[in-house]
C-alpha cells in the first residue's frame, strides 16, 4: 500500500486520501451492479442512511473516534435497517418503496438525534463525527487505507467466487431458486456485500450521498456494456477514478469531498446516458428506424411476419 | 361418470414413476383469500400437458408451488419423487416478466446457465457443456444468436433461448410458464413441434402453463383446467368441454377475485365461444410482446 501512495506525484497527505477514496469507489463500483440490477437501489440507500446511528453508537462505546468500531457499528445498523426493509416487505406485506421510506427516515433520524445528544453533551471529542453526513475523506491516515483495502478486497473475492450465482439470482430468481439456490442465501449474501461496500464509503462520501457511488457507476457502464463482467468491471473503474479524481479535487477547491465525489461519478453516468454508442438517448433518437429493421430481420426469426418489429415503441 | 368427478378421484393419488407431475389437496393463499383450494391432479409422464384456465385461475401459483417457488400446503410429486431429490432433473422456465429486463447477458450465457446444476456452481465449465449449449441453441433455432445481448432480442427469440436453456439442461421434466407470450404463430409451431419431440421421442415430460385452448385441442396430450381447484384433468377433448369451459370461464374465478398474482392478462370473457376466445387472447398477447427494451 505505501509504496503505491509514495509513487502517486501528489503531496504524502493528498495520495493517502486519494488511494482511500480510490479503493471506496472501486469497491463501490464493482458492488453496485448487485442493487441496481435487482432494481435494489433505494435498498441500499435506507442501509446507507442507516450507518448514522451505527457511527455515533460505535463512537460511544469506544469512547474516542476509533474507526473500527464506529464502521462495525454503521455495519450493524446498516444491517439492522436491511432486516427492517425485508421484514415489512416479508411480513407487514408493504410495497418496498414504503418499507424503505418508513426505514430510511426512521434510521436516518435516529442517527441525527444521537449526533445532536452527543454535540450538545459537550463530549470534547465528537466534533467531526457530522462529516460521516456528508463525508470527509481528510484525516485519513495509511491504516485506514489499508483497512478499506483488505476489507474492501475480501468483498471483491466473494462477489468473483459466486460470480455465477449471483449472475443467476439477479437475472432469473425464480430459475436459481428451482435449480437449488436459495432466495434467502442470495438475498443475504448480496446485503452483507452491499453493507460492506457501504460502511466502507461512509466516512468519505457520507451516509447520505453513498448509494450515489453505488448506482452512478453501474448506471454509466450499463450503458457501455453488454456482459455483466464487463460491467462490473467497466463500473469499478468508473467508481474508483471518480473517488480519487473527487477527493483529491475536494481537497484542493476547499469542498466536502463526498458531493464532489458523487457529482463526477453522476456526470459520468449522465455523459454515458446520452452518447453511449448503441444504447444512448442519442444514438437511440438517430436510429429508430435501423433498430427496428435488423431486429425483425434476424436470424432465426427471418421470413416471421414482422409482428414484433412493428410492436416496439 | 364426467369428467368432473374423475378428476378429483377419492383420497390421494399414490406418487408413482410413471407421473410427471401429481398434487394432492393444495392449498395456496396470497393475502386474504385462496389461490389454489384443494387442487388434486395427477399429470402423466412423456405428455405434452397444458394447465389452462381462466385469468386468476392460479395456473402460474401452481406450477410455483409445484417448483417450491411460494409456499404450499398439500403435497406434490415431481418425476414421482420430492423435489428435493429430483431438482436437478426439473427445468423452469418463469414467465417473461418474472426475469429481470434489461440485464447486460448474451444468449449463450443464458443457455450457460442451464449448465450451472449438472457441473456445479463454481466449477469450471468443459467441452461438453459448451457443446451442450451450441446443440441447445442450434435446436431452438437460435445459434445465430449466440453472442447477441438478450435485450437486443425479439419476444419471439428471447423464447427460443429461455428454451435452449432448458434443453441445456437435460431435464427430464421442463415446466413452462406461458411459453408462448409474446411469441408470434410461426415461433410458436415451432418451439411446439420441439417440445413434442421432447416428449414423443425422447421421453421426456412438459407441464406448460398456457391458455390458447385452439392450440391445447390440436397440439397437447394432457390438460388440466384450473379455477382455484382442478374442473378436469386428462386428455384435452374430454377436459375441454364446453360445459366445463362454460363453468370455468364462465363463473370464474370462484372465490371472489382473485388477481392472477403475476397480473398478466389472461383470458377475459366470452363462454359463447371458448376456442374463439383463446384466439383473442393470443393476439392480445402478441401486441404486447414487444421486444423488451
Amino acid at each position: 500500500m505505501n509504496w503505491l501512495i509514495t509513487s502517486l506525484p501528489l503531496p504524502y497527505p493528498e495520495a493517502v486520501v486519494a488511494v482511500g477514496a480510490a479503493a471506496i469507489g472501486l469497491v463501490a463500483g464493482a458492488l453496485g451492479p448487485l442493487a441496481v440490477l435487482r432494481g435494489r437501489s433505494m435498498f441500499g440507500d435506507a442501509m446507507s442512511h442507516g450507518t448514522l446511528p451505527g457511527v455515533v453508537l460505535g463512537f460511544v462505546v469506544a469512547g474516542t473516534k476509533h474507526l473500527p468500531l464506529m464502521l462495525l457499528g454503521a455495519g450493524l445498523t446498516a444491517a439492522l435497517a436491511a432486516l427492517a426493509v425485508i421484514g415489512l416487505e416479508r411480513c407487514a406485506g408493504s410495497r418496498p418503496d414504503v418499507a424503505i421510506g418508513v426505514v430510511l427516515s426512521a434510521a436516518f433520524t435516529t442517527g441525527i438525534v444521537l449526533l445532536t445528544a452527543l454535540a450538545s453533551s459537550g463530549n470534547a471529542g465528537q466534533s467531526g463525527l457530522a462529516d460521516y453526513l456528508f463525508g470527509q475523506p481528510a484525516g485519513m491516515v495509511e491504516r485506514d487505507v489499508l483497512l478499506t483495502a483488505v476489507v474492501g478486497a475480501c468483498a471483491l473475492l466473494a462477489v468473483t467466487a459466486c460470480f455465477r450465482v449471483l449472475r443467476t439470482a439477479a437475472f432469473d430468481p425464480g430459475f436459481a431458486a428451482v435449480a437449488g439456490v436459495p432466495r434467502w442465501a442470495v438475498e443475504a449474501a448480496s446485503t452483507v456485500l452491499l453493507a460492506v461496500a457501504i460502511v466502507l464509503g461512509v466516512r468519505t462520501v457520507g451516509a447520505v450521498l453513498m448509494v450515489a457511488l453505488l448506482v452512478a457507476p453501474a448506471v454509466a457502464a450499463r450503458q457501455l456494456t453488454t456482459r455483466l463482467g464487463g460491467l462490473v468491471t467497466l463500473s469499478a473503474l468508473v467508481g474508483g477514478t471518480s473517488g480519487a479524481a473527487g477527493a483529491v479535487l475536494a481537497g484542493r477547491a476547499e469542498l466536502p469531498a463526498g458531493p464532489v465525489i458523487v457529482l463526477l461519478a453522476t456526470s459520468v453516468a449522465v455523459l454515458a446516458v446520452l452518447f453511449a454508442p448503441r444504447r444512448g438517448v442519442l444514438a437511440r433518437v438517430r436510429r429508430p428506424v435501423a433498430a427496428a429493421e435488423s431486429r425483425s430481420s434476424a436470424p432465426g426469426e427471418a421470413g416471421a411476419p414482422p409482428r414484433e418489429a412493428s410492436g416496439a415503441r | 361418470m364426467s369428467p368432473l368427478e374423475r378428476a378429483v378421484p377419492n383420497g390421494a393419488p399414490v406418487p408413482s414413476p410413471g407421473t410427471a407431475l401429481t398434487a394432492t389437496d393444495v392449498r395456496v393463499g396470497y393475502g386474504g383469500g385462496l389461490v389454489l383450494d384443494g387442487v388434486t391432479l395427477r399429470v402423466p409422464a412423456g405428455r405434452l400437458a397444458a394447465v389452462v384456465g381462466p385469468n386468476g385461475a392460479g395456473k402460474s401459483t401452481l406450477v410455483k408451488a409445484a417448483l417450491g417457488l411460494v409456499r404450499s400446503s398439500g403435497r406434490f410429486t415431481l418425476l414421482g419423487d420430492t423435489l428435493r431429490a429430483v431438482r436437478r432433473r426439473v427445468a423452469y422456465v418463469p414467465q417473461r416478466d418474472a426475469v429481470t429486463r434489461d440485464f447486460p447477458i448474451t444468449a449463450a450465457q443464458v443457455v450457460e446457465m442451464g449448465r450451472y446444476p449438472r457441473r456445479g456452481w463454481f466449477r469450471r465449465l468443459t467441452e461438453e457443456d459448451d457443446l451442450a449449449v451450441e446443440a441447445a441453441l442450434r435446436r431452438t433455432g437460435v445459434v445465430d444468436l449466440a453472442d447477441r445481448p438478450l435485450d437486443e432480442l425479439s419476444g419471439g427469440q428471447r423464447q427460443r433461448v429461455f428454451l435452449a436453456r432448458a434443453l441445456a439442461q437435460q431435464a427430464d421434466l421442463l415446466v413452462l410458464d406461458e411459453p408462448f407470450a409474446g411469441v408470434d404463430a410461426r415461433t410458436e409451431a415451432a418451439l411446439l413441434d420441439l417440445l413434442t419431440e421432447l416428449c414423443r421421442d425422447e421421453a421426456r415430460s412438459v407441464v406448460a402453463v398456457h391458455h390458447d385452448l385452439r392450440t391445447v385441442r390440436e397440439r397437447f396430450d394432457h390438460a388440466v383446467l384450473l379455477a382455484g381447484r382442478v374442473l378436469a384433468d386428462g386428455p384435452p377433448a374430454e377436459v375441454l368441454r364446453p360445459e366445463l369451459l362454460e363453468h370455468a370461464y364462465g363463473l370464474a374465478p370462484l372465490r371472489g377475485a382473485v388477481d392472477e398474482p403475476d397480473g398478466r392478462v389472461g383470458l377475459t370473457v366470452s363462454t359463447a365461444s371458448p376456442p374463439e376466445t383463446g384466439a383473442a387472447d393470443r393476439t392480445a398477447a402478441s401486441a404486447d410482446g414487444s421486444p423488451d427494451r
